[in-house]
């Protein structure tokens, strides 16, 4: 009798054992699925002003950064507080960099918002096969209490993300960007954040005179070119990669439509653009390139220049640039 | 007082600053502060072979320079009294001499980098690959033994291709998941001035 009791004792505890780490790490990825929706959600739904220190490489640049939301929208104003002064306004369906080093201004179209806010479609138990995730405690960023969370890739294809949340209202006040490493090669702080009711309108127009600047406009293009759309397929992507989206532009500061793919696991994307090849064009990448944490990779094929672009390692942009083949072949 | 943000300093230029928060804030308002850490950065940057910002000639002026400049860092280690795992990451690897021969070392490995082996792959990543599409790739495999980086080259990318590059980089931005969660903050990118660098893939096994 008592020596059966003690086996049933012996099995719950058994039982416990084995199922309550499994329950604590369900309900764990459940809270970091809704931290991130709550952050992504904070990023489009809330006005503040702040100021952040962006580093890597051992350069380190500080930069302000206005977002209103109002019934028309979102818009937002990062401007560099050192360099040479450039700002980014976003608003209207527009991106508009102004960059005083060259005199100019380049408008781009944004990604037209078929929602507002955007709708989150991360789904982490979709990407658990690729990453891990994990609370980690809470620390202060800028005065205010930050929920850590950690994303870890588990191939050398993608970068792991150490992000601090706010509490309150979910905004992104700190991330560092891993290499596979986990190494920080990429960093970003507030240093001072506030959160508003409102924000005046001259807070979001450009504070230079851009009278003397050259602008450059871009256009979608459903035009090709002779050749028509380039029909190549990409033969090698990281796990978990899905094609997003894809489009026929024109740069504006080019004349020439470009063909735009955009691959993602939902967490990392990358960008593969697709031109015909003006023989010996010198602005055309060929081999690696990297800024921060965004690796570029590109190569002559056939007709084409083939260039990939993303926040991945380069071993990423690199592989998937040389798996790209005509279709036919 | 100065010394001890110095130390601070030098411990987070080898990432192994538990708060390093405060240090980064006293970096962004101070500019001697802001141009000692770079300084920093340069020389781990040389000893781990990632190059730095200045053109390859410079290099062994500005470490010697660097090097006057610092005598804090080659101080005797006792007067520190701080634990093993603190002790800033030039004290752990190497005196004086052998920097200068890294340098060396350094200078000429970027010197005879070439743009010629864009189509080599890392093959430690290859043993690791969860392939999803994968068709023939003949160059993939081509390498069997060979260990593979990826070295930042101390040349800046020609402005026209940078500037190309960056137009793709905002089109990326909009148009992929990271510019939905995140709005206008992966334009610091390019709001920062951030140079384009060249990067080539290295072979260990390479003979130069």
């Amino acid at each position: 009798m008592s020596s059966s009791k003690s086996s049933q004792y012996q099995s719950l505890l058994l039982f416990l054992s084995l199922a309550l780490p499994v329950a604590a790490f369900a309900t764990q990825l459940e809270e970091v699925q809704s931290w991130l929706e709550k952050m992504q959600r904070a990023a489009h739904t809330i006005n503040y002003e702040g100021t952040f220190v962006y580093g890597q490489q051992g350069r380190l640049s500080s930069m302000r950064i206005i977002h209103r939301v109002t019934s028309e929208g979102e818009q937002e104003r990062l401007i560099s507080m050192d360099g040479t002064g450039r700002e980014v306004i976003r608003d209207h369906g527009k991106v508009t960099c102004f960059l005083p080093d060259s005199h100019a201004v380049v408008v781009e179209k944004s990604r037209p918002a078929k929602h507002f806010p955007p709708e989150f479609h991360m789904k982490i138990d979709d990407l658990k096969d690729f990453y891990t995730f994990s609370l980690i405690g809470n620390s202060r960023v800028a005065g205010h209490l930050t929920q850590g969370i950690k994303i870890l890739p588990k191939d050398p294809y993608r970068y792991g993300h150490h992000l601090w949340v706010e509490k309150k209202t979910g905004l992104l006040l700190k991330t560092h960007l891993l290499d596979e490493h986990s190494k920080s090669i990429e960093q970003f702080m507030f240093t001072q954040v506030t959160f508003l009711d409102q924000v005046p309108d001259e807070q979001l127009l450009p504070s230079m005179d851009t009278q003397q600047f050259t602008w450059y406009e871009a256009k979608d293009s459903n035009e090709t070119s002779d050749k028509g759309e380039p029909d190549l397929s990409v033969a090698w992507l990281p796990g978990g990669f899905k094609e997003d989206m894809k489009r026929m532009q024109k740069l504006p500061t080019g004349g020439m439509p470009v063909k735009h793919m955009v691959y993602s696991d939902g967490l990392s994307s990358i960008s593969i653009f697709i031109e015909e090849d003006m023989k010996d064009d010198p602005a055309n990448l060929v081999g690696g390139s990297r800024m921060g944490a965004i690796n570029a990779h590109g190569r002559s094929l056939g007709d084409y220049h083939v260039t990939v672009v993303g926040e991945v390692p380069h071993v990423t942009v690199q592989k998937i640039c040389e798996a790209i083949t005509p279709a036919n072949q | 007082m100065t010394n001890k943000i110095y130390e601070q300093l030098s411990i987070l230029v080898d990432d192994e600053l538990a708060d390093h928060d405060a240090v980064l804030e006293r970096v962004a308002t101070d500019p001697e502060l802001k141009a000692r850490w770079s300084r920093y950065y340069l020389m781990r940057d040389v000893i781990t072979g990632h190059m730095p910002e200045q053109p390859v000639g410079d290099i062994a002026s500005r470490v010697s320079q660097a090097l006057e400049q610092e005598p804090a860092i080659f101080a005797p280690v006792h007067k520190r009294k701080r634990a093993k795992k603190q002790l800033p990451f030039i004290m752990k690897q190497v005196g004086g001499l052998a920097i200068a021969a890294t340098v060396s070392a350094v200078a000429v490995l970027t010197v005879q980098q070439t743009q010629d082996e864009t189509s080599t792959t890392p093959t430690e990543i290859a043993a690791v690959q969860p392939q999803t599409q994968t068709q023939n790739q003949p160059q993939l495999q081509s390498q069997p033994s060979a260990q593979v980086r990826y070295v930042t080259d101390t040349s800046g990318l020609d402005t026209a291709v940078q500037s190309k590059l960056s137009g793709y980089l905002v089109n990326h931005n909009e148009y992929s998941v990271t510019g939905n969660m995140q709005g206008v903050l992966p334009y610091m990118r390019i709001v920062s001035e951030t140079p384009g660098k060249v990067v080539v893939v290295r072979r260990a096994n390479e003979q130069q």
